[in-house]
């Protein structure tokens, strides 16, 4: 089966209905009233929804993602182990910042949840590790606070300090120092016994 | 598409707020995926990004996945407070001496409801500069308010505030891992005058040797259970202020007539559970402080008991008679007895079901609570016998006369301990070296034991080989890979480890050195080294997020708590 989809700008795209269906706004569609006209797309131009098609049509065989599977304590954990992004996915993202927005807005409006969060995940992987002075240049955003909310925002912040970080010192200059102290021989250490319990 | 058209358009450059053009929803699902580091930063990106950041959704995401709750300081006590003051009016602010066994009666629910007065947007006072200031402001409300000033917002809204929950545990965490804590002793015979056993108000009058942190099942505040030679058992208000602390709540007393060795309570069911060197279980009811049945000759141990724990549904019990005995908590009617070690049980622990003993004859056995069966047997770990225990399915952390400290993990056989000598003298036999050993377990309990290990891999997200368990391996980090080189000698246990206990990220043990050390759950790195807080051998420890709690020879309470400055109400322990 065939699934006809029009763009906003007015272009027509045919594709197959497994494809079609990754999207669950298409699916309930298809479910309501059936494959009999092209399903316009008002919200979506031709070079995003030729984007998305693409990455339906790599994606086609990947199981559903169930609804309860997506919201809750699962989905944080399935967030957690689907952390890796394939290299696929990796080169399909990798463009300029206006089209991810646009495949991101796209995603939500066609309600793909994988490329959404694909998306959102690409959009986070970009300010990761980053300043907040690196962050606004990136994003191309202007410093709004006042100097004042500024520093007291900044001493908040420190208090954060992530116990990652922690974990790291408290390692370096804690076991893992060098040993200065010489070994006691296994026959003198025997002799220190411990007392009866 | 008309946003992204414009700004196809007006910007030249490739750049745009991608997070602020999106709907709120999409901004929040992208910063879902930002580390804490990453979050703060962009909170301080721009105004409209600092309110996405502050979005109490992800901030409770981020304490669930810690499993942090948020805990609404117990409403009643301000209702009966406010109804106490006109009614009491010579009520000193603070109390001298505990009258009554009632723990909301005292300066804490004050305490309580002035760390909720602040409208819950307001931060709490973290800076720990501002103790000072916190504390005046303490008294102020208890000199001065007026009952009608309280009345006037009877029901405060306590809305949880997830961000200001992170930031504590995270900077309890950070000084627990850190050895920065404040150390008072809640009963020091020293300092305290003993009025001789009949009267409580003295404390324990003779060694301490176990201990138990819970939270009062009606008012979920902090509460210890402590057991002592001198017989009797004694309930702590942790709330209160440190100074009106030196007296016990509560007194379980006048049925053991040897030592009480090892205590526990079911908050569920409201027990208290002890066991004593007279061979006797005792099971007390946590509200009256009176006995509800006594578990001893036939249905008992022969011996002392050396350890008691219990979970949702059954008391364990371990004595010197070497048996374990399972019992049900609705009926408590003895259920099973466990036969098969060659030694003293010395220490037990339960989890998921499963039990694991650990005896002077040096193994640690792994038993089924449901049917009794023995599971497993663990040898070789340790040199000497093993003192005690602690297990939280998949990981077993054990101390031994011989000093040391062994922790593994039941799914991947991998582990660390705190003897370099271990990993060279010999292999240590882990779980699948006993699989072969036909005839020591049934079938059945082959069977019950592989499916165990497949729900618990299955439970941790593992699958086949992967050893993402966390555990680092059986390599030794004390010694950083080199397994002849020894630690240092302030880096180990330099006696018999009499107490140990973990949770998520740190193993906790307690020696007869007189020390407490905190150790890395994940390497078995030192993180801390507790020493000068007691004067003798150290027989129990117990720890929350806010403290660490023990108590020994020197009939010492200490507690080192990690929360000095901090408004934790509405951390939940």
């Amino acid at each position: 089966m065939i699934v006809s989809l029009v763009s906003s700008d007015g272009k027509l795209y045919q594709v197959d209905e497994a494809v079609a269906r990754r999207s669950g706004v298409i699916y309930t569609v298809l479910e309501d009233i059936g494959n009999q006209k092209p399903i316009p797309l008002l919200n979506v131009p031709s070079h995003v929804l030729k984007q998305v098609i693409e990455y339906c049509e790599y994606h086609r065989t990947d199981p559903l993602p169930q609804d309860a599977e997506w919201s809750g304590p699962a989905r944080a954990e399935l967030v957690r182990r689907k952390a890796v992004v394939s290299d696929w996915d990796k080169k399909f993202i990798d463009c300029d910042q206006t089209l991810l927005f646009e495949i991101i807005q796209a995603a939500s409006y066609l309600d793909i949840k994988p490329l959404l969060d694909l998306g959102c995940k690409t959009v986070a992987n970009m300010m990761t590790g980053k300043s907040v002075e690196d962050i606004r240049a990136l994003f191309h955003i202007e410093n709004d606070f006042t100097p004042e909310e500024e520093t007291a925002m900044q001493v908040e912040r420190s208090e954060f300090e992530s116990l990652y970080n922690i974990m790291i010192k408290s390692m370096a200059g804690g076991v893992n120092a060098p040993v200065t102290s010489l070994p006691i021989p296994g026959k003198a250490r025997r002799r220190l016994r411990a007392p009866h319990y | 598409m008309q946003l992204g058209e414009i700004h196809r358009r007006v910007l030249p450059m490739l750049q745009m707020d991608i997070v602020s053009c999106l709907p709120m929803e999409i901004g929040l699902h992208v910063f879902s995926y930002l580390s804490v580091d990453t979050l703060l930063a962009a909170s301080l990106v721009d105004r409209q990004w600092n309110r996405l950041a502050n979005d109490q959704g992800l901030w409770r995401g981020l304490c669930h996945a810690n499993k942090w709750e948020w805990r609404t300081p117990y409403q009643d006590t301000l209702d009966r407070r406010t109804v106490q003051i006109p009614s009491n009016p010579q009520a000193p602010a603070v109390d001298e001496g505990f009258g009554d066994d009632e723990p909301e009666n005292d300066a804490s629910g004050s305490a309580v409801v002035l760390s909720m007065a602040n409208p819950p947007d307001t931060k709490p006072s973290v800076d720990e500069t501002s103790t000072d200031s916190a504390f005046s402001a303490r008294r102020l409300v208890l000199r001065h308010s007026s009952p009608a000033v309280l009345l006037s917002n009877p029901k405060l809204p306590c809305r949880p505030d997830y961000k200001a929950l992170y930031r504590t545990r995270t900077i309890l965490r950070r000084r627990l891992r850190t050895s920065n804590y404040r150390l008072t002793t809640l009963h020091d015979p020293i300092h305290t005058p003993l009025n001789g056993g009949t009267d409580h108000r003295g404390g324990h009058t003779s060694t301490i040797y176990s201990l138990c942190l819970a939270s009062d099942p009606r008012t979920s505040e902090p509460t210890l259970y402590t057991a002592s030679r001198d017989q009797r058992i004694l309930q702590w208000n942790l709330s209160s202020p440190a100074h009106s602390r030196s007296s016990p709540t509560k007194v379980f007393q006048g049925v053991h007539v040897g030592s009480v060795l090892s205590i526990c309570v079911s908050a569920t069911h409201g027990f208290l559970i002890s066991g004593g060197s007279d061979g006797q279980i005792v099971i007390w009811s946590l509200r009256t402080a009176l006995p509800v049945k006594v578990l001893e000759g036939r249905d008992g141990h022969y011996d002392s008991v050396l350890c008691v724990r219990c979970d949702e549904e059954r008391v364990v019990s371990c004595s010197k008679d070497r048996t374990l005995r399972i019992y049900d908590l609705l009926s408590l009617k003895p259920l099973h007895t466990l036969r098969s070690h060659r030694a003293a049980v010395n220490s037990l622990a339960l989890s998921n079901s499963l039990i694991v003993s650990a005896s002077g004859d040096r193994s640690l056995r792994l038993w089924d609570a449901e049917t009794g069966d023995l599971l497993r047997i663990f040898e070789g770990h340790h040199t000497r016998g093993l003192a005690s225990i602690d297990f939280s399915m998949p990981h077993i952390v054990t101390g031994s006369s011989d000093r040391q400290i062994r922790l593994f993990d039941l799914c991947t056989h991998r582990g660390w301990s705190t003897d370099p000598w271990r990993h060279q003298a010999q292999p240590l036999s882990f779980p699948e070296s006993h699989v072969d050993m036909t005839g020591l377990y049934s079938a059945a309990a082959n069977a019950q034991f592989s499916a165990l290990i497949a729900a618990a891999r299955v439970q941790a997200g593992l699958s086949g080989a992967e050893t993402g368990g966390g555990i680092a391996g059986d390599v030794c980090e004390l010694c950083g890979g080199d397994r002849r080189v020894m630690p240092p000698e302030n880096r180990v246990h330099l006696d018999l480890v009499r107490a140990v206990v973990m949770d998520e990220d740190v193993v906790v043990s307690a020696s007869y050195d007189s020390t407490i050390k905190v150790w890395d759950k994940k390497t078995g790195a030192l993180l801390s080294d507790l020493v000068s807080g007691h004067t003798g051998r150290i027989f129990g420890v117990a720890f929350d997020c806010t403290k660490i709690v023990s108590c020994g020879e020197d009939a010492r309470i200490c507690i080192w708590d990690f929360s000095f400055g901090l408004d934790t109400a509405f951390v939940k322990l």
